[in-house]
């Protein structure tokens, strides 16, 4: 068993996207140290019915940091203080008794909030369909092995498409630019020789759906690096721009 | 009643060629004209999507995420089997087909798992040629792993995360779809109701999550490709909100259920450790691989794992199944680390543990080859245990995964309901009483890409597009019903909430009915699910309306469900007295105490069928092996 | 793509303005530190840097046009760049956010850039000016010209203190500038990622410090 924690949550409410928003406070006791970030919000629901108060909103489902539903700011930090690690993976050991923890929804404008902790991420998905994939239709793929692949390129390629579309890169830029998320689509099927017949339309289709969404522009501040939690380089944001200008070129 | 489950004729190599010239073809330029709705979007549902689309039907695709990229198939860790024989070590379609039937306890349907093995070579072409970053040789050729007590290595992977990156590749075929106009998107809408017409399934109700509005979809054919039903337990390695209500509603509206008691219980589990947790989470069992299972030998042995010197360390795995050794099936590793906490021997704050160790691994191959290969799995396991597993053992114990049962369904995918096709972990088809590692994104993959193309067809030829609009009286009727549903629960306004109440359920069915059972725990289990079910609905507590997002409306929908399904559940494994895959039916073992089957009574697929709220009565599919020899299945 | 299409996109901006800041960095500041710091060799050295820039007469108007076009396109894009941004970050955050001391200079960039641009337009005053002086300046009762301009225009602290600020803001948006552009370029391999931000924190620093000497000289003298 783990320790327990008394602790003090300052969360975010907000009706709808029309509402105005506010911090709440509440006062927890008896929080397991072993309790997952998402757990002890958990916790908070059950008391919050119990007194006849509105549960808090906020999306989770695979609690095991890979479907990339959850994600908040938690003290200023998007998923939390721990590296690589996201809001279900999050473990309440971390955080000290008589704690006061801010929990604030992830915010860009091309991700509006919409009760809650819950933010619309469809924009993310807009990206994805403009080109994040290699057009292959179904049963007209050669034998897998007739495809050689430099197993370092391999190894960069899954680095990339490690990303889980969580949005916490463009919730902590401070352009609020979804860049590394489109990067590491964009990188991962260029590293492969499999996305190359499509590689200058997929940059450019991509990148301008990604600007009409309203994100902004990277201006290297790096801050994403950080807070992946799949610990995505922005390695990927280099490339991505060379495969930018070369589709420019060619 | 025998049910049919149209298997084609012929040898067992040829149905599927065979079938597939049989089938009927939709003429390209009619295809537009027919529109199918598929319901989930996880490895499955997004490959059935795309492909339909790709071939020119009309698709309309749902998912209650926000994308279809969430999709718990995201989740699954270890890899995908082939028949490639790429490392040349005796593999084949023949052999892996075998496997399979064996592995799942003899209790699949051989023609549909042929099937499977035969098109599992496809499914990697596809996947590759989509961009799957799965692992390479030095030599760029793909790289394979034996997994889950298979001898041969046929598993492909990426990393532990194999079903995300599968997924990832479908979920892109699926967005082009969309991009093209073939396939419209429908995100955060619940299946609510399914909608039958005249017997065939043309369409379903869903609620729209942000709005709480019900709406009418229409079709020409439904595909249910929801996902399992382990969530019944409260605790498994599902996600939060995977679910049994969409299957739940196809089965009261005639859809037969088969073998709901059929659960995988995965052996490598981290531990239960607090009355708030809400997630076992499943740590690959590639970690079999190299890591050693055992117990001290003393019962209730509180010292250090460090501090126990190796004589008095048990590596019960190993000691009784020499050959296969920690590469057990997933029942037979599962079953075992039970059995050990049973006699008092297990580890950790409960007792309801057992060590997975590393060191020996971690000396013989050095820290950095462990670190490549389980790297992610032990960053997780420390994460959620704040452990260091290249320090200390790991804690595991077993825990529900997968639902071998499920919706039943013929040769063509498509249920006892004509129309109504379901695909995946939903069906019940392909893992007979236990799934091998690694076969469940192949048989997800292959229903999606290879089977349910062919199949459709068959059935929609026969069929008039667009016989039936969203103005027909079913559909206001099946509506009427949701709202009301919706509006009792939401008047109930009790005194408890909705998680207190599937805590307590997934409680009584670990207990009663997880990796062994008797009839009376059974019994016990059935009266118990039916008070708890009636307090529910006399006491449940649901803040907030129907007409805005209400994510514990939501989760009060589900657990309604699952406390009627948890009744079948339980009346099925009553039914079945007979140990078999992973349950241990405790009237039904060997002198030494492993599981007996009982072929000669229990050798058929179960299919229940609803009666109004009434007992369901059992159908049979009987299965015959024509291929596979009925044998005991001995690891030892 | 159409040219048009890079233009108007947020990565051909921002490769417009990494290109337009590299070459600034490579043909304007690095030159001029070398010339300037011509002072530190003394009145005849420096006079004649000037003598000889001056005697390039048309080519260096030429270059100036050139530093000009520059300047204007990296100020330019900047300015679509950062209202852009603005606007995509016009939901903030009301609880204080985290931001790693490492982005610190990144965060800066448009006001350091800001800064740097208001300076620029008192320095080409100067400039102007000390064309029509420079052929006579007397400092110390000698006439140096424009070393006894520079000299006599560091007596003044404020002049001074001003002067070293504003290089040390240089160096700042240097040393993000850099590594930045070659971020963007795509000219700064994976494998050397470390290597090439040092190489921007060590032009920052050399910046800075290369022309603060010239005040310490200023002032020792």
């Amino acid at each position: 068993m783990g320790k327990k924690l008394a602790l003090t949550l300052k969360i975010w409410r907000q009706e709808s996207n029309k509402a105005k928003g506010k911090f709440e406070t509440y006062k927890l006791k008896d929080i397991d140290t072993d309790a997952s970030f998402v757990e002890m919000l958990d916790v908070l629901n059950e008391e919050l019915a119990l007194a006849g108060k509105q549960p808090v909103a906020f999306e989770t489902d695979c609690r095991e940091g890979i479907c990339g539903c959850c994600g908040a700011m938690v003290n200023g930090h998007a998923h939390g203080p721990q590296r690589e690690t996201t809001l279900c993976q999050l473990h309440m050991r971390l955080f000290e008794n008589n704690d006061t923890i801010i929990v604030e929804p992830f915010r860009a404008k091309a991700m509006p909030l919409i009760k809650d902790l819950i933010i619309d991420r469809s924009s993310l998905t807009r990206i994805i369909a403009k080109g994040g994939y290699v057009s292959v239709r179904t049963g007209s793929a050669p034998d897998a092995n007739s495809i050689l692949i430099r197993k370092e390129n391999a190894e960069a390629a899954m680095d990339a498409a490690q990303c889980i579309g969580c949005g916490a890169c463009a919730a902590a830029c401070p352009n609020a630019a979804a860049m590394l998320y489109t990067a590491a689509k964009v990188s991962q099927l260029a590293l492969l020789p499999q996305g190359h017949p499509e590689r200058e339309k997929r940059v450019s289709e991509m990148l301008t759906q990604m600007d009409k969404e309203g994100f902004g522009n990277c201006s290297n501040s790096y801050e994403c690096e950080i807070v992946c939690p799949k610990g995505i380089s922005v390695t990927n944001i280099a490339r991505l721009n060379k495969e930018y200008l070369r589709a420019l070129l060619n | 009643m025998i049910i049919n489950g149209n298997v084609p004729e012929g040898e067992i190599q040829d149905k599927w060629t065979k079938h597939k010239f049989n089938s009927k073809l939709v003429n390209p330029a009619n295809k537009r004209k027919y529109t199918v709705i598929v319901v989930g979007t996880g490895l499955a549902g997004s490959s059935a999507a795309a492909s339909l689309g790709e071939m020119g039907y009309n698709v309309k695709s749902f998912t209650f995420h926000d994308s279809p990229r969430r999709a718990h198939s995201v989740a699954a860790q270890g890899g995908i089997n082939a028949a490639k024989n790429y490392p040349n070590d005796g593999d084949s379609v023949y052999r892996l087909f075998y496997d399979t039937v064996k592995g799942g306890d003899f209790r699949s349907r051989e023609a549909n798992v042929y099937r499977l093995a035969e098109i599992s070579n496809l499914i990697i072409d596809q996947c590759v040629a989509q961009g799957v970053p799965f692992a390479r040789e030095y030599g760029g050729l793909l790289d394979n792993r034996s997994f889950g007590g298979a001898q041969v290595s046929r598993t492909f992977f990426a990393r532990g995360q194999t079903g995300q990156q599968l997924l990832l590749g479908a979920y892109g075929a699926l967005m082009k779809e969309v991009e093209k106009g073939s396939v419209t998107m429908y995100t955060r809408r619940d299946m609510v109701d399914l909608v039958v017409v005249d017997g065939h399934a043309k369409g379903i109700i869903v609620r729209n999550l942000l709005t709480g509005e019900l709406e009418s979809h229409s079709a020409d054919a439904v595909i249910l490709a929801t996902g399992g039903y382990g969530n019944t337990f409260y605790l498994s390695t599902n996600a939060q909100n995977s679910n049994v209500s969409a299957a739940w509603q196809a089965y009261k509206k005639g859809a037969y259920f088969s073998n709901p008691c059929y659960t995988q219980i995965h052996p490598t589990c981290i531990p239960v450790h607090g009355s708030y947790q809400s997630k076992l989470t499943l740590m690959s069992e590639s970690l079999r691989n190299d890591g050693r299972v055992w117990v001290p030998k003393t019962k209730r042995d509180k010292r250090k794992a460090s501090d126990i010197p190796e004589e008095e360390r048990d590596y019960y795995l190993e000691n009784k199944y020499p050959r296969f050794g920690n590469l057990v099936p997933r029942d037979i590793a599962s079953r075992n680390a039970k059995e050990q906490c049973d006699q008092g021997k297990g580890v950790g704050e409960t007792g309801f543990a057992v060590y997975l160790d590393f060191r020996d691994a971690i000396a013989r191959q050095g820290k950095d080859t462990i670190k490549e290969k389980y790297g992610n799995l032990f960053d997780m396991y420390q994460r959620i245990t704040g452990e260091n597993p290249y320090e200390t053992p790991m804690m595991i114990y077993p825990a529900i995964h997968y639902a071998m049962g499920g919706l039943w369904v013929d040769y063509n995918l498509m249920s006892n309901l004509p129309g109504l096709f379901v695909l995946g972990e939903a069906n019940f088809s392909d893992h007979g009483a236990n799934r091998l590692g690694a076969s469940a994104l192949m048989q997800g993959l292959g229903d999606g890409y290879f089977v349910i193309p062919y199949t459709i067809g068959n059935y929609l030829d026969s069929e008039k597009p667009g016989k039936v609009t969203i103005n027909h009286e079913a559909f206001r009727q099946a509506t009427e019903n949701i709202n009301t549903r919706i509006n009792k629960l939401l008047s109930i306004k009790g005194t408890r909430t909705v998680d207190s109440f599937h805590k307590e359920l997934g409680h009584i069915m670990w207990e009663k009915c997880g990796m062994s059972r008797n009839e009376t725990s059974l019994k016990e289990a059935l009266q118990r699910v039916g008070e708890l079910k009636s307090e529910f609905w006399e006491n449940v507590l649901i803040p907030g309306s129907g007409k805005e997002l209400n994510q514990s409306l939501e989760r009060a929908g589900r657990v309604a469900d699952f406390f009627e399904f948890a009744q079948l559940l339980l009346m099925d494994a009553n039914q079945r007295k007979e140990s078999c895959g992973g349950h241990f039916r405790e009237e039904s073992q060997t002198p030494e105490g492993e599981a007996k089957r009982n072929d000669a009574e229990f050798s058929f697929v179960s299919a229940w069928q609803y009666q109004n709220g009434e007992t369901p009565i059992m159908h049979k599919e009987e299965l015959s092996f024509t291929e596979v020899k009925l044998a005991e299945r001995s690891y030892k | 793509m159409k040219i048009s299409k890079y233009i108007s996109s947020s990565i051909g901006k921002k490769q417009i303005i990494a290109f337009s800041g590299l070459v600034l960095i490579a043909i304007f500041i690095l030159p001029h530190l070398l010339g300037n710091l011509q002072i530190l060799r003394g009145a005849q050295a420096f006079n004649g840097y000037a003598k000889l820039l001056h005697s390039m007469g048309f080519v260096l108007e030429i270059i100036e046009a050139f530093f000009a076009l520059m300047f204007v396109v990296h100020i330019v894009f900047t300015i679509i760049l950062v209202t852009e941004n603005f606007r995509a970050r016009s939901i903030r955050y009301k609880s204080a956010i985290a931001s790693e001391p490492r982005s610190f200079a990144s965060r800066m960039m448009p006001y350091t850039g800001a800064i740097i641009l208001l300076f620029l337009v008192v320095h080409l005053y100067d400039f102007a000016f000390a064309k029509e002086a420079a052929t006579s300046c007397v400092w110390r009762g000698e006439d140096l010209g424009l070393y006894g301009m520079v000299m006599n225009s560091f007596a003044n602290p404020w002049r001074l203190g001003g002067y070293a600020f504003i290089m040390l803001i240089v160096g700042l948006h240097l040393s993000h500038a850099l590594q930045s552009a070659l971020q963007t370029l795509n000219l700064r391999p994976g494998r050397y990622v470390f290597w090439f931000n040092l190489l921007s924190y060590f032009l920052g620093i050399s910046v800075t410090v290369g022309f603060v000497s010239i005040i310490i000289y200023a002032v020792v003298h």
